[in-house]
């Protein structure tokens, strides 16, 4: 996975705080892959509740301006039934 | 007549964008208050085929983006034509910040991403459909008071008003309600 420890640091601190302790944080796509270089960083967040838009604005606007990288966020519900977007990303992705 | 004055050129396209601006303001509140408020998935999956409320919520979501566009460019416009040193839009909103028509850097931003994510998402979820409807309602309000007092500055700062004048008992509403 290419992100260094202080980036996760960034990602965990920042899902703790506006969308709550507890939620799982996976990263799929290009990020993953370790022969490649540069890209965007893609997420997948789990919450406990519904999370609200403007919360869901807020971690990705905060997240592009600390890690300076374009990201894209896919917010899943825990025990919600996933779409079949979802279900692939999920199933091509590893925990942060 | 089009005057050549490159100066005279700028003020009368700004307003044209401040008539923009005012045109999908009074279209934006028109929408909302016709959309049910706060929406949930269910409602909005039991109306699924409703082609008024699709049609209503198509609108209020392109009127919002288009309120939300043209307002930062007049915010462009009027900044050079405040003759502020500006090179990147951080810079624009932050000079509106000082002068009190955007009331935080970060909330302009928030509405901004918050708007993107939508229009990149195809959702078919109804329930993360009617989330991003009530955040685009919950934070109307903050983006009609930066119109109504980008106008205001523009009015008594730059003397350049919206080109024509429409729904002007709508507008006065709209001033009235949003510009503290």
């Amino acid at each position: 996975m290419r992100l260094d420890s202080t980036e996760i640091k960034t990602v965990r601190t920042l899902v703790d705080s506006i969308i709550g302790k507890g939620s799982m944080v996976r990263v799929f796509g290009s990020r993953l892959n370790d022969s490649i270089r540069g890209g965007d960083l893609d997420l997948l967040v789990e919450s406990e509740a519904p999370v609200d838009a403007l919360s869901r604005a807020s971690l990705k606007m905060d997240l592009e301006a600390k890690l300076d990288l374009p990201l894209d966020i896919i917010f899943l519900e825990k025990g919600k039934k996933r779409s079949a977007f979802q279900e692939l990303a999920y199933s091509r992705s590893g925990l942060l | 007549m089009i005057p050549s004055d490159p100066a005279e050129l700028e003020r009368q396209h700004l307003a044209d964008i401040l008539e923009a601006m005012r045109r999908c303001a009074f279209f934006s509140h028109r929408l909302s208050s016709a959309i049910p408020h706060p929406l949930t998935g269910n409602l909005l999956e039991s109306l699924c085929n409703d082609f008024d409320l699709s049609d209503k919520l198509a609108a209020f979501n392109e009127r919002f983006s288009k309120l939300q566009d043209s307002t930062a460019a007049a915010m462009r416009h009027a900044a050079l034509l405040s003759g502020e040193k500006t090179t990147t839009f951080l810079e624009v909103l932050v000079f509106f910040e000082k002068v009190g028509v955007v009331k935080s850097t970060r909330d302009w931003q928030r509405i901004r991403a918050l708007r993107n994510m939508a229009a990149h998402d195809y959702s078919i979820d109804y329930a993360d459909i009617a989330l991003h409807f009530n955040g685009l309602k919950d934070v109307l309000p903050e983006l009609l008071g930066v119109s109504v007092r980008m106008i205001n500055y523009c009015d008594t700062k730059l003397f350049i008003a919206p080109k024509k004048v429409f729904f002007e008992s709508d507008w006065q509403h709209i001033v009235n309600t949003f510009r503290s």
